[in-house]
């Protein structure tokens, strides 16, 4: 305690004269008098949002006070939620929550931010309580945009799940599913990318091919995709559809889905083609979190943020910064939950230099994504991303594919959980 | 020298002061240890954003909870080697050797410095 105390006091002699100056800079007129820490709040509790939040509170060693928004009190991961689909893992397996970032001294506030005061820097949430910063950090996530698809709204999820943000959606397309006689047809409708989770749709695909082919053999599962080909993983997945799903699992191309019936449970391709099911899941199309566009970090016409990728500041507002999938992607760079954890931490370390008057390092980001494409077997696409000062983006330096070779994807299989929990741990603590 | 009787050592001198931080008012001198070696697992900006890129499969500061393999706390030389192997394509591997090619040889050795002074084991029973 005592010693933790000293490094702190020792750390904001300098920090606070830096953060102060900074402040004078930006026209900040401060109200309260001036606390010696610097101020950061993070907005959203993924991915992208917990690793920046957790990461500040880490690099700053205590000269950064940090507040993360976020309105729910359990988060519930994307990545394995498809699992739940098909049968070999619970929902409960991957629930997390914010009590160890608030045990780190994170200020955990459960609200809605609603607006941004960028010139006063002030963020006003749901409640009406006012936060002032230094800098801002937005990770709001997507925004499903259900009227792109006719006949499909919020209500109409009700009956027929996207399940592409993890919780009840998941429970409820895995009730249908096992509700479903033997011999019935499963629908997907993907999505024209981009898209959260470019490999997403097609694991899914997997895991109900896998619970259909164990429990319901007569049972047809139905790809309707609006890519020309799986924007992932293609001959990857393409293979084990064909060694592992042959007769279970159809995978169409360019074939988006235009229209939904509810009542009669039918899509309606682009081409005028019907198709009917039994059970249906739509991933509609989506673009940056609502937040994104009620505050202008999305300009009008735009889907995605666009940011300095050397800071991940935003080019919309200044002093804030946006993370994660809402972000307009830098060339080859997926939206995924390693992709946002990789923000988080990159944000962090630009903010905590910046704020200390320095000039920050280039950023480096990872990225791997494991599909699960049994209960047992995984296949990965994995990458590294460098900043190019020439290009001013982020460009991919390495990469790779799961090989050919069956056997070494049970041992990837067990790393891909291992994967879940060393990213579940470094986001959320 | 095994990496285990130098991470035990290390383990040894964190469990000696903790009681003592616990307890009450420290000397100038222990107070200056312990907010060193707080420090000292920082890592200077220029390897810390690398070093992180590690933590989402390898656990937070390469300490990894569940099936992957913990890098924190190995020795460094041996840090060094692995890596410059799976760089080469000489070690055996489902996915690393594809990253590894990412790094420089500086990067390496100052990965492999970071990693090796972390400490092992507060997430999974040793």
């Amino acid at each position: 305690m005592t010693a933790q105390l000293r490094l702190t006091r020792r750390r904001l002699l300098g920090f606070g004269a830096a953060a102060a100056s900074l402040a004078g800079l930006a026209g900040c007129t401060p109200v309260a008098p001036r606390t010696a820490q610097a101020r950061v709040v993070v907005v959203g509790g993924g991915f992208g949002g917990a690793t920046a939040a957790h990461y500040l509170q880490q690099w700053s060693e205590g000269a950064i006070a940090v507040t993360l928004v976020e309105p729910r009190r359990r988060y519930i991961s994307c990545p394995m939620s498809n699992l739940v689909l098909g049968g070999s893992k619970a929902l409960d397996e991957m629930t997390l929550g914010y009590d160890a970032l608030a045990r780190l001294g994170i200020r955990v506030v459960h609200d809605h931010a609603v607006a941004i005061a960028a010139e006063r820097r002030v963020l006003r949430l749901a409640s009406g309580a006012a936060l002032p910063y230094d800098r801002l950090v937005v990770s709001p996530g997507v925004e499903l945009l259900f009227e792109q698809v006719r006949g499909m709204s919020e209500a109409a999820a009700r009956q027929i799940p996207h399940a592409w943000q993890a919780g009840e959606q998941t429970a409820l397309l895995r009730q249908q599913l096992e509700a479903m006689p033997d011999g019935g047809t499963v629908l997907i409708g993907v999505p024209a990318a981009p898209y959260r989770c470019p490999p997403g749709p097609y694991e899914r695909a997997c895991q109900i091919a896998s619970y259909l082919k164990a429990h319901k053999p007569r049972a047809k599962l139905i790809v309707l995709d609006a890519n020309a080909q799986p924007v992932a993983k293609a001959a990857l997945f393409t293979r084990v559809w064909r060694e592992d799903y042959a007769g279970i699992l159809e995978h169409r191309p360019n074939a988006r889905v235009a229209e939904v019936d509810v009542a009669t449970r039918t899509f309606t391709l682009e081409s005028g083609e019907r198709e009917r099911g039994d059970v249906l899941n739509l991933i509609p199309p989506m673009r940056a979190g609502a937040l994104a566009h009620a505050t202008g970090l999305a300009g009008d016409g735009e889907r995605w943020c666009p940011v300095d990728w050397m800071t991940l500041e935003s080019t919309r507002l200044p002093g804030v910064h946006v993370l994660g999938d809402a972000t307009l992607s830098a060339p080859g760079m997926p939206k995924s939950a390693h992709m946002a954890n990789q923000h988080g931490k990159a944000a962090a370390a630009a903010i905590v230099e910046l704020l200390a008057g320095r000039v920050p390092e280039p950023p480096v980001m990872a990225n791997t994504c494991y599909s699960m494409v049994d209960d047992r077997q995984a296949i990965h696409v994995a990458s590294m991303h460098r900043y190019d000062a020439t290009q001013k983006t982020m460009v991919a330096t390495a990469g790779g594919l799961s090989g050919s070779e069956r056997g070494r994807w049970v041992a990837e299989g067990r790393y891909a959980w291992g994967w879940a929990r060393s990213i579940w741990a470094d986001s959320f603590g | 020298m095994t990496p285990m009787p130098r991470l035990t050592m290390r383990r040894l001198a964190i469990g000696a002061l903790l009681p003592l931080v616990g307890a009450g008012p420290l000397g100038a001198q222990d107070a200056r240890t312990a907010a060193d070696a707080a420090h000292d697992a920082q890592a200077a900006p220029a390897v810390r954003l690398l070093a992180a890129t590690c933590a989402n499969c390898h656990g937070p500061q390469g300490d990894s909870p569940g099936a992957m393999p913990s890098i924190a706390g190995l020795p460094r030389e041996h840090l060094v080697e692995r890596l410059r192997m799976l760089r080469a394509g000489a070690a055996d591997a489902t996915l690393m050797h594809q990253l590894a090619k990412a790094y420089s040889d500086d990067e390496i050795e100052r990965l492999a410095a970071h990693f090796a002074r972390q400490p092992r084991g507060r997430r999974t029973a040793p």
